[in-house]
């Protein structure tokens, strides 16, 4: 075992403590919210997945950006494991909202802007990961890795629409978080440990993205060269 | 409420043991394909 993969395992055995932690604490550790009851156990899944969905995305852009200024492999492999990674847990918060929102606003769906703008960048998402799969043939293929990244940079400018989107457009989503009276102290302890929980599984998630996307890189690298040699 | 906690912890086991079985499982066949191509 490299040096490399062990510190892989490491993180792996980090994330999955704290989130055997957080989960144990979130379900057992709180007493149900007054109001909401248990339905409202949903948000300590729900927040820190919309965090490491748009931490995905940063990193998706990012990677996109470099690559369309430079057209090195790893920058193409940052953009789509960032990507993914954002879509993961970007299916986690359209999944838990409805959840929540059933039995509290009566309804799995309404056109509220933050859940339009979201569902949008879900959209967008999927458009991304079609492109890629449409054009698998070697000579198509940094076309399309050319035109995906313009994509990724695009979803990026979705990100701060939804976030900014309950203040800018009076929806109706609760602002727990900028709400100084939002949360009790307790449930302020739990999100960050979820928080930090979520962001250690994610950077096990695409760091194992990157690894398969460089992996996929090196065997058509290799395939080339057979087919030339 | 006995039935609401033993709901609970059965499904957080089942998504803990699913999740992080299946990211091991992914982590464990990366690192043997790198290993593979390595030798050649």
């Amino acid at each position: 075992m490299t040096r490399m993969q062990a510190l892989e395992w490491l993180l792996f055995g980090m994330a999955f403590v704290s989130m055997l932690g957080g989960f144990a604490f979130v379900l057992f550790g709180l007493p149900p919210e007054a109001g909401q009851g248990y339905v409202q156990k949903i948000f300590f899944f729900h927040v820190p997945s919309a965090f490491m969905m748009y931490a995905g995305l940063l990193l998706g852009a990012g990677g996109s950006a470099f690559y369309l200024y430079e057209k090195k492999p790893v920058y193409d492999c940052v953009a789509e494991a960032g990507m993914t990674m954002a879509t993961f847990f970007a299916t986690i918060v359209i999944v838990s909202g409805p959840l929540w929102a059933k039995p509290i606003w009566g309804v799995y769906w309404t056109w509220d802007p933050r859940l339009t703008t979201t569902l949008v960048l879900y959209i967008l998402l999927l458009a991304y990961h079609s492109i890629r799969r449409i054009y698998r043939e070697p000579a198509t293929q940094s076309k399309a890795r050319a035109f995906s990244a313009i994509v990724a940079i695009l979803t990026l400018i979705d990100a701060p629409l939804i976030h900014f989107s309950v203040k800018l457009w009076r929806g109706i989503h609760p602002t727990v978080l900028r709400n100084p009276d939002g949360l009790p102290e307790s449930y302020r302890s739990a999100l960050e440990l979820m928080i930090i929980a979520f962001m250690l599984t994610a950077s096990v998630i695409f760091l194992m993205l990157f690894r398969i996307c460089k992996l996929k890189h090196r065997i058509d690298s290799t395939q080339i060269g057979d087919r030339h040699g | 409420m006995a039935d609401t906690y033993l709901y609970f912890s059965f499904g957080f086991i089942a998504f803990l043991a699913v999740s992080f079985g299946g990211l091991g499982m992914l982590m464990r066949s990366v690192h043997r394909i790198e290993k593979s191509l390595d030798q050649k």
